[in-house]
């Protein structure tokens, strides 16, 4: 009777054990307060509204004189990184949003790439004198974010801004910001 | 026909099998580590980085994601694909920087059996060590935004776990001492025209070497970066009863002294500013660390001892069988948690044990640019472009001890034969000179 009752301890103990090591590990996944790609789908969607409705681009018509939009890519000053085809890709999205309104079409707007962009398209007949449409306008955006970290936890609060300059005056005709804010939790073993 | 004890045996089959190959599985995993690191050492990083790719790549993650990327991203980089280190790196970013990759059953499992289940994450000077790599792949790469973000995440890092320590910096100094994230931190914001250098006083005034390298960005005179990560970092080994303990050993003191000088135009001086020592990873190694699982070990280890030791002399000495049995019982599970106690040693093998960082006004035409280390050793640069303060031309060389031969006790510096740069800074000549042995 006594060895039955050891015997269950041994191999509640084994069973224990067996779990723990077999069963009881996750694998580890990435859980970071980095951008994500639904906050690039919910920034886009709402700066490409904004900018719609805006007073400056609602009031114009198609016969309104052309006005010329180049696009830089974003700014990183956020405290995480954000590789060249994001910075890119936010804008790119960004202006499919605008162009999908017919924002092009009915406020008569034109997008360029920026130059560096289009040389490396157009090496052949680059010449920026003539052929290339000036820009009148440019579209940018600058992320920032404010950071707390220590051992226990890491928040960001990012402000992502977007402005319309006007590249003969340098007056900020638009600007909008997408907020949003991420903290992780991380124990003593992370 | 299925009958129950048949398919009992095939349960029992496949369960096996599938233990088998688990351990097999992680043997042979190890395994290709170690030839990776054997490889990288040869000073043939393409092999390590073929070496260390599987681990690197597997899905969905495991405990050995972080080390295996940061081995990839870091033998990627010694062999000069910037673009090809980036992305591993940036997996080991992004797992470093995630909360909870250690689930409760990974941190029972970790503390009641053995400590190797833990997700690896290193210790905090390895953290700093695998953000400051990805933040030479992207100097390489031009990305000084990046840059700036990996030289920040090095820095909050080791200061998080230093204020964790209680010890924190007065008011006003830097939150650590950790020189060279700080100087990158300067040197990303001149090329991106940030007007706040206050980083790189703060590199200047824990490092006087840095010093007028840093003078230097913020005059902004200057067109190259020289980056010679040297030697190879310290080893985390156990010691102590039933390896509970662990410290970190020096393998290699680094060469210690360097000097770079410019061989064109011919007759030009050594450069004063000379070749900085930015960061010691030996040092590192003694003040940056996290020991939370030490006093689990060693409770283990001592409950261990007393389980074996009572237990042995309670089967001697009673005649109660039952009791002879219980006293076995506890001595074998005495000795099953001694076995277990012993401390997890997993460490990245390619940090290597000095950095070195030259800026440089390099001429119009291009100079070449001879990098000495120690007493003995030498590495020729040929055609170092110059960039602007803005887009500074970058070079990067990983120089691996050569392997010591039992004849002679000699450490000499040996063929880099991978000596890497920024595509469009050098020409594709490479030549180390190693004065104790090579070519003239």
């Amino acid at each position: 009777m006594r060895h039955r009752g050891i015997k269950g301890w041994i191999a509640c103990a084994v069973g224990v054990f067996a779990a723990l090591g077999a069963g009881g590990c996750a694998a580890p996944r990435v859980n970071t307060t980095m951008l994500t790609t639904a906050d690039v789908v919910r920034m886009t969607d709402q700066m490409s509204a904004s900018l719609n409705a805006s007073p400056e681009i609602a009031s114009r018509t198609p016969d309104s004189p052309r006005w010329v939009f180049t696009m830089d890519r974003v700014a990183n000053r956020t405290e995480h990184l954000l590789d060249d085809s994001e910075k890119w890709g936010i804008m790119a999205r960004f202006r499919v949003r605008l162009t999908a309104s017919n924002v092009a079409r009915d406020r008569a707007v034109a997008f360029v790439l920026p130059a560096a962009e289009w040389e490396r398209y157009a090496r052949e007949f680059y010449d920026p004198a003539q052929a290339r449409l000036r820009p009148t306008h440019a579209l940018r955006a600058e992320f920032r974010s404010d950071t707390r970290s220590a051992i226990g936890s890491r928040a960001d609060a990012y402000l992502c801004a977007f402005q319309l300059l006007d590249l003969e005056t340098g007056r900020i005709v638009w600007e909008d910001a997408y907020e949003t804010k991420y903290r992780v939790l991380r124990n003593s073993f992370d | 026909m299925r009958t129950p004890r048949r398919d009992n045996l095939k349960a029992r089959a496949a369960a096996a099998a599938l233990l088998a190959g688990c351990v097999l599985g992680a043997c042979a995993a190890d395994r290709a580590a170690q030839e990776g690191v054997g490889a990288f050492y040869a000073g043939d990083f393409a092999s390590a980085a073929v070496a260390f790719r599987p681990g690197a790549e597997r899905r969905p993650f495991d405990e050995n994601s972080i080390l295996n990327s940061a081995r990839l991203g870091m033998a990627e980089l010694a062999a000069g694909r910037a673009q090809s280190a980036v992305r591993p790196l940036g997996t080991a970013y992004q797992l470093l920087e995630s909360g909870s990759v250690n689930d409760e059953g990974r941190i029972l499992a970790a503390t009641v059996l053995q400590e190797g289940v833990r997700v690896y994450k290193g210790e905090p000077f390895e953290q700093a060590m695998t953000y400051t790599a990805l933040a030479w792949a992207n100097a390489l790469r031009g990305d000084w935004e990046n840059v700036r973000v990996c030289a920040r995440s090095a820095v909050r890092r080791l200061a998080d776990y230093q204020n964790a320590l209680g010890n924190k910096s007065r008011p006003g100094a830097p939150e650590t001492d950790f020189a060279l994230g700080y100087f990158l931190e300067g040197l990303a914001n001149a090329a991106l025209n940030e007007p706040d250098l206050s980083a790189l006083d703060r590199a200047a005034s824990l490092n006087a070497a840095l010093a007028p390298h840093a003078e230097r960005v913020r005059a902004r005179d200057f067109n190259a970066v020289i980056v010679i990560e040297a030697g190879r970092g310290p080893e985390k080994e156990a010691y102590g009863e039933d390896n509970a303990q662990t410290r970190w050993a020096a393998l290699d003191s680094g060469p210690g002294t360097a000097r770079i000088e410019m061989l064109t135009p011919p007759g030009s001086a050594p450069d004063a500013s000379g070749l900085a020592a930015a960061a010691d990873v030996n040092r590192m190694s003694e003040v940056h660390r996290w020991n939370n699982l030490q006093d689990a070990r060693s409770f283990k280890s001592g409950l261990g001892s007393v389980l074996v030791v009572g237990g042995a002399g309670t089967a001697v000495v009673s005649e109660d069988k039952g009791a002879q049995i219980a006293g076995i019982s506890a001595a074998a599970a005495g000795l099953l948690m001694k076995a277990l106690s012993s401390a997890d040693v997993r460490h990245n093998e390619l940090l290597p044990a000095e950095v070195f960082v030259a800026v440089l006004k390099v001429p119009e035409g291009g100079a070449d640019v001879r990098v000495s280390l120690g007493a003995a050793s030498r590495l020729d640069i040929p055609g170092v472009r110059p960039g602007t303060p803005s887009s500074p031309s970058v070079v990067y060389a990983r120089v691996v001890p050569r392997p010591r031969l039992a004849a002679r006790a000699v450490t000499s510096w040996g063929e880099a034969e991978r000596l890497r740069r920024h595509d469009a800074d050098i020409e594709a000549e490479r030549v180390w000179n190693d004065l104790s042995g090579g070519p003239p």
